[in-house]
């Protein structure tokens, strides 16, 4: 299985609207959309992209939100599997 | 919904109009940035490919004629709706593309040096703010920022005490894209005339949604964008007041715009034509031209003052059920309704502007997140992450501001 990671907490700088982690999210995973052997583990603040918000768009794309873990107060992880 | 909750137009009915709203059953909140098109405007367009098109003017024969009989019409129809000319509605790509023609004309024809100042607000969108930068550069003047108050008025004390004899020229929205407030261009207009300056107002918002009187304004130039008021993409107008630029060189050159150039002892001897055809070099967009006239007509047949009052409504409506929502962190511009347009731009505690906007999106709920190009208003009243903005126009209802709420609510649990 290829992991593709996003990792939006390590990098530096603002979101401007084309880093943004909903759009680049859902750019990466609209990419991938139908193939099976990928999963995508995303790091990023919960309040820019929430597990109920990675959820929808990984429905609507053949995948499915696995797990999801707090790293710190403001920090998630989340996984992202094939349907 | 409350079973009265103020004036309202029959905008089911006029829903059916709009094939898009019709087709996908979107809950479209997003028309600051564009409006939907109705059917009218959309048949119109599709006419003039399938049974007008050719270029206006010098053709002799009759789909030529047809055309430029249209375009010219088209010119007089804008004009009656701003209360102008028609040769003061000059027909551009959009707001943007007025802006920087009125910011090259001042560069292009001196009315701007380096003793001089410009003055701009600190709400304007960047399409009225980035070309007046560009000018205090080229020409080495001092560019000054009128600041808002807490509910994004424009104090018009202070924009007074920054105009003064120097002032070559004053910048200012009509109103805000992301406030939706209504500033007091008039009492501007006035001060700015006084001390010997020129106003240019970008009307890209308010345009379509209340009834504008340039006369009446006592403005000098008005930039607005056919898209925002149900007319096509890429046709925009800027007017300009047919004093000022009488005997101005139009910053854009080309065929179309002259009636006349010779070589004489080497030289280039131009004869310009009238305006506005001075100040449409090329071929313009004609079906364009063409379909916003036909926008004008349907938003002519509801009148202006209805749609004001009609969005003046579901705004007051918005706000209210917005101040109930519990984790509702900031609404930029305030709470109050007064002198506002149909926008609403706020910010939740849970989600950041495009976290939601992305959740809304993908339940149907068409709205726009980010700074919606006025970062410099959003970080100066204290909304470093932008805004989710919703913006109302006459084919939405109280159910749109019920679905959105709803939605909000689900998300805040």
């Amino acid at each position: 299985m290829e992991r593709i990671v996003l990792d939006f907490v390590s990098e530096e700088g603002e979101s401007s609207c084309t880093e943004n982690p909903a759009i680049k999210f859902i750019e990466v995973i609209q990419k991938y959309s139908g193939k099976q052997s990928v999963e995508i583990l995303v790091r990023v603040k919960e309040r820019e992209l929430p597990p109920d918000v990675v959820s929808m768009i990984a429905e609507r794309n053949g995948f499915v939100l696995k797990t999801s873990k707090r790293l710190d107060e403001t920090t998630i992880e989340m996984l992202v599997v094939p349907k | 919904m409350p079973s009265d909750i103020g004036f309202l137009l029959d905008y089911s009915s006029l829903k059916e109009d709009f094939p898009l709203l019709k087709k996908t059953g979107i809950v479209y909140l997003d028309n600051a940035a564009t409006t939907q098109k109705p059917r009218q405007v959309i048949d119109t367009i599709n006419r003039f490919y399938t049974e007008l098109n050719a270029n206006i003017a010098r053709g002799l024969y009759e789909l030529s004629l047809k055309a430029t009989k249209l375009y010219e019409e088209a010119h007089e129809k804008i004009a009656k709706f701003i209360g102008s000319e028609p040769e003061e509605v000059i027909f551009t790509k959009n707001t943007t593309d007025s802006i920087n023609i009125v910011a090259w004309l001042f560069i292009v024809n001196k009315l701007v040096s380096k003793e001089n100042n410009i003055v701009v607000t600190i709400s304007e969108h960047h399409s009225n703010l980035l070309p007046w930068k560009i000018v205090a550069d080229v020409v080495g003047c001092e560019l000054r920022i009128a600041p808002v108050d807490e509910n994004g008025f424009v104090d018009i004390r202070v924009m007074g005490e920054l105009i003064d004899e120097a002032t070559a020229v004053v910048a200012m929205g009509l109103a805000s894209n992301v406030t939706g407030r209504i500033q007091d261009v008039r009492k501007v207009a006035k001060i700015v005339h006084q001390h010997g300056g020129y106003i240019v107002v970008d009307g890209a918002q308010a345009v379509p949604h209340i009834p504008i009187n340039v006369k009446d304004l006592g403005i000098d130039f008005l930039a607005f964008s056919g898209h925002k008021m149900l007319g096509p993409t890429g046709i925009g107008v800027l007017w300009a007041k047919s004093e000022i630029t009488e005997g101005l060189k139009y910053p854009i050159q080309g065929g179309g715009a002259i009636k006349s150039v010779k070589v004489e002892g080497g030289k280039i001897v131009v004869n310009y034509a009238d305006m506005p055809w001075r100040g449409e070099p090329g071929t313009p967009h004609i079906a364009g031209a063409i379909g916003l006239a036909e926008a004008v007509n349907y938003l002519s047949k509801i009148g202006l003052e209805n749609i004001k009052r009609h969005e003046e409504t579901l705004t007051r409506y918005m706000l209210r059920r917005l101040a109930e929502i519990a984790t509702l962190e900031g609404v930029v511009g305030g709470l109050s309704a007064k002198n506002r347009l149909g926008i609403v731009s706020f910010t939740v505690k849970k989600y950041t502007p495009y976290a939601l906007a992305t959740k809304l999106g993908l339940e149907g709920i068409a709205v726009r997140a980010g700074f919606h190009c006025a970062e410099p208003l959003h970080r100066y009243l204290g909304f470093n992450e932008g805004s989710v903005r919703v913006s109302f126009y006459l084919y939405n209802g109280p159910e749109d501001v019920d679905r959105l709420i709803q939605a909000l609510e689900e998300k805040q649990s």
